[in-house]
């Protein structure tokens, strides 16, 4: 009981000295661009889907883990950032990256209409309604086949790397993709941090609280909703680039449920936590296909069991479990130079 | 107007499956105050489970039986393992994400045990299509729907004219009351959740000959349940029943009548009355006022 | 004799300390009453005492320690009739007494039914209607007839005149007194109507910021200055 307990504990997140997060950002990007050049296409698409999983997971992690709303729909923003690509840039012929803002401003305007209405509504009926909105999904696709091409999808060509680099298509998209997470994590660790952060903790935590601190909830659960859509919508356009293909099946229960899966087992509250769990999710079914098709599915639900009742801070918490030590042991780490 | 009549008829079938797993929805809703994400995936688990003794060679109904049996136990030991230690302190989004948890579970530890392919299952009641009018209805919707009458009925003697039942109204009316006086809430809300999953089982039993026993084969009705739970209020057994046929029929209908909406679009529907329901009168058709909190 | 013994009983919400120091002994077949203002500690006396709230101290009911055992306190005649009266608005009254009664034989119950049917007639010609649509007297009534029915041998009773008329509240606590001298049922009552309850009662406590005071015979009370000042408004 008291392990349960310590795991339970809230932890603050690590605090390590400047030169020392430097390191770390600069460890992880060179290995960042440094892999794709040694690995096989695969392994790049791997990891562009790492990155397209992580964009959804950074905005739900703002409107869940910061703002408390949950969501089981962000498949459909997904799946309409997916669309927007494979049809504008696949059929239409515009140029691939133009499809990122246009799904950004769409998503934010769709998020935003149906968050309007929707989050009048918390816990459980929100996520009734937004879990409604997932599987429904795949038949809207399907009902609007004159746009989607219905069930057979629309197979993609895009995203060609300019013919000044000579990468393959694979590493292009792959560094494509890692520089628009980058931009996302950025702007969502911005966003996490400082006088719009703690309004969403303050709605999260109190909403009248909030009210008398001059926070109108309705407005930052709304706008919270809507860039989570954009960030959905963004990561559906990555998934494109990754997969190039889109179908209407896959965007229905299975997507929303990984997608949770993505922020619980990262840890709520944590923008480092929702890559985590993106890496969790796209190498948990690679790790697992041999031991049976179904492990992966099954290692996804014993991983969201096991998170909420043993380790609620996700894999975030078991870095921070081991990493506070760390950082109050050894010298340089800490927070004072 | 034959095709209408069908429509009608049609709907009553798939209205009956609806409200069968809204029913076993509700009781978990009054018992625990929260959706089971997992019920359906619970109630093909079972059917499963009969399949498995069905080929081994024991007698359908005895399968039924010993299947309704472990999933009355299955359904119970989840309460107490997975809810019962979450239900006092954790929020809706925790328990949502156990249950959608154990919804991944018993999905893909079916297709592991039993693998993805459709199963042929048997049916009770086989036999040539009986006509009701104009419009047709095979045996087995027959033995569907009156099941989901007889459930309702047997589910209100329990609650009505039973001491166990009593305690059961009692603990969700009040549960604070209920335990200062020492009543055993904790058994009650075991015994719902039991009751829910047995219900499930024997309508899988029920639906497997027409839907195709496979993992996930209830997952495309899941959406009407809620919906059905939901229009009915949360609370309410008998709400459960109405929202299931009225879901069943007004999505048949709004099938083949509406224009724009076809086969794969009916989902949409679900959707609204969803919205519709919560964002106008959360408490549904016959649940308790600020039954779900909006 | 006393019935229930409490000492140094320490209890609270989480970090919210109430209690802070409550020793009191309430004899057999005595109407105890503990006089307090609002936030005086009242409720979460009879909820430690119920086991609703973790406490320290010790609680002595007929000879056996109750804090820290896993046991409900109603499954060994303690009943809590609790503040707001926590009747089940859904069920019919006679349905609320019906379950009360679980534990007990079928055959008890029916007698036990009929019984307080009889003592509160209302009850009786109420008997198949949703308890939700009692008056707040009524209400009263079917919360202690409904503690009753599990034939305790202690009733804690949590301000029973909240809410009710001056008229209802006599008539409530003039059958609490009928109670207490037909069936020598012992009772504890918390209270900040004194008038009324010093009348019904044998003995009285004060509780003031979470300790106890000394216990007095009721009749004393009336003549003490400071209770006069303080409960009966002179």
């Amino acid at each position: 009981m008291s392990m349960l307990a310590a795991l339970h504990r809230h932890r603050p997140r690590l605090a390590v000295s400047r030169w020392s997060s430097w390191l770390l950002v600069i460890v992880v990007l060179g290995y960042l661009l440094y892999t794709p050049l040694v690995s096989v296409p695969f392994a790049n698409t791997q990891k562009s889907l790492i990155f397209s999983y992580a964009l959804v997971g950074l905005g739900l992690n703002l409107l869940t883990g910061l703002t408390g709303q949950i969501s089981l729909g962000h498949g459909a923003f997904f799946a309409l950032g997916a669309y927007l690509c494979a049809v504008l840039v696949g059929n239409e012929g515009w140029f691939y990256l133009s499809a990122v803002p246009v799904a950004g401003v769409v998503g934010f305007a769709l998020g935003y209409l149906f968050g309007r209405p929707a989050l009048r509504l918390q816990g459980l009926a929100l996520a009734l309604v937004t879990l409604a909105l997932a599987l429904v999904t795949p038949s809207v696709i399907k009902r609007l086949d004159g746009i989607t091409q219905g069930r057979e999808g629309i197979i993609l060509d895009i995203a060609e790397p300019p013919s000044f680099v000579s990468l393959d298509q694979d590493q292009w998209i792959y560094y494509v993709n890692l520089l628009i997470l980058v931009a996302g994590f950025v702007v969502c660790e911005r966003l996490s941090r400082g006088h719009i952060g703690r309004s969403m903790i303050g709605v999260r935590d109190n909403e009248n609280v909030a009210m008398t601190l001059g926070i109108r909830p309705a407005t930052v659960k709304t706008r919270v909703f809507a860039f989570s859509a954009a960030m959905a919508a963004i990561g559906g356009v990555t998934y494109a680039y990754a997969i190039q293909f889109v179908g209407p099946e896959a965007f229905g229960l299975d997507l929303a449920i990984a997608f949770i899966t993505v922020i619980v087992v990262g840890g709520l509250t944590s923008n480092a936590g929702a890559v985590l769990g993106a890496v969790f999710i796209v190498y948990m079914p690679s790790w697992t296909q041999e031991i049976n098709q179904s492990a992966a599915g099954i290692g996804y639900g014993v991983a969201l069991v096991l998170c909420m009742l043993v380790l609620p801070a996700g894999l975030i918490g078991l870095v921070r479990i081991v990493g506070h030590p760390l950082v109050r042991r050894v010298p340089f780490l800490g927070p004072n130079r | 107007m034959t095709l209408f009549l069908q429509q009608i008829v049609d709907g009553l079938s798939s209205g009956a499956l609806y409200a069968a797993t809204a029913l076993s929805l509700v009781l978990v809703y009054r018992a625990s105050g929260f959706l089971n994400f997992a019920q359906a995936e619970m109630a093909t688990f079972g059917t499963f489970v009969v399949w498995q003794l069905w080929i081994w060679g024991v007698p359908l109904w005895a399968a039924v039986s010993l299947s309704l049996v472990l999933s009355f136990f299955g359904g119970a030991l989840m309460e107490r393992t997975l809810i019962r230690p979450l239900t006092r302190s954790a929020s809706h989004l925790t328990l949502i994400i156990v249950t959608l948890g154990v919804m991944l579970i018993l999905l893909n530890g079916a297709g592991w045990i039993f693998d993805f392919g459709v199963k042929e299952f048997p049916s009770v009641l086989g036999g040539p299509v009986v006509e009701l009018g104009p419009a047709v209805i095979s045996r087995q919707s027959l033995v569907v729907i009156c099941t989901v009458f007889l459930l309702a009925a047997a589910l209100w003697v329990l609650f009505q004219h039973t001491r166990i039942g009593l305690v059961m109204r009692a603990a969700v009316d009040n549960p604070e009351s209920a335990d200062l006086m020492g009543l055993p809430t904790g058994t009650v809300l075991t015994i719902s959740w039991g009751l829910a999953a047995a219900i499930g089982t024997l309508m899988g039993v029920l639906v497997a000959p027409q839907v195709f026993l496979a993992p996930g084969m209830l997952l495309p009705t899941l959406i009407y349940s809620f919906t059905a739970a939901i229009l009915g209020g949360l609370d309410s057994p008998q709400g459960a029943i109405v929202g299931g046929f009225i879901v069943g029929i007004s999505e048949n209908l709004a099938g083949s009548y509406l224009p724009g909406i076809g086969a794969d679009f009916k989902q949409a529907v679900a959707l609204a009355i969803i919205m519709a329901v919560l964002l106008f009168k959360s408490e549904g058709l016959f649940g308790t006022k600020g039954v779900i909190r909006v | 004799m006393a019935l229930l013994e409490v000492a140094g009983l320490h209890a609270g919400y989480g970090a919210l300390q109430v209690l802070h120091e409550v020793d009191l002994t309430v004899d057999d077949g005595d109407i105890t009453v503990i006089l307090g203002a609002n936030g005086a500690g009242k409720t979460t006396l009879l909820r430690a005492l119920s086991g609703m709230l973790p406490a320290r101290g010790s609680v002595t009911y007929d000879g056996t320690e109750l804090l820290g055992r896993r046991r409900n306190p109603a499954r060994m005649g303690i009943a809590h009739v609790p503040q707001g009266r926590g009747t089940f608005g859904t069920l019919t009254v006679e349905e609320n007494l019906r379950v009360a009664g679980y534990h007990r034989p079928a055959r008890e119950v029916e007698s036990s039914i009929r019984r307080w049917q009889e003592f509160f007639p209302r009850l009786g010609e109420r008997a198949d209607q949703p308890a939700a649509g009692l008056s707040g007297g009524e209400q009263q009534m079917l919360a202690i007839a409904r503690a009753l029915m599990s034939a305790p041998r202690l009733l804690l009773l949590d301000e029973p005149s909240l809410g009710l008329a001056p008229k209802t509240t006599r008539g409530l606590f003039e059958g609490l007194k009928r109670i207490n001298d037909e069936t020598g049922l012992t009772m504890l009552l918390v209270e900040q109507n004194a008038r009324l309850t010093l009348a019904i009662a044998d003995h009285a406590i004060v509780i003031s910021a979470g300790r106890t005071g000394e216990k007095r015979p009721a009749a004393q009370m009336w003549q003490d200055e400071t209770i006069q000042r303080a409960y009966l408004g002179d």
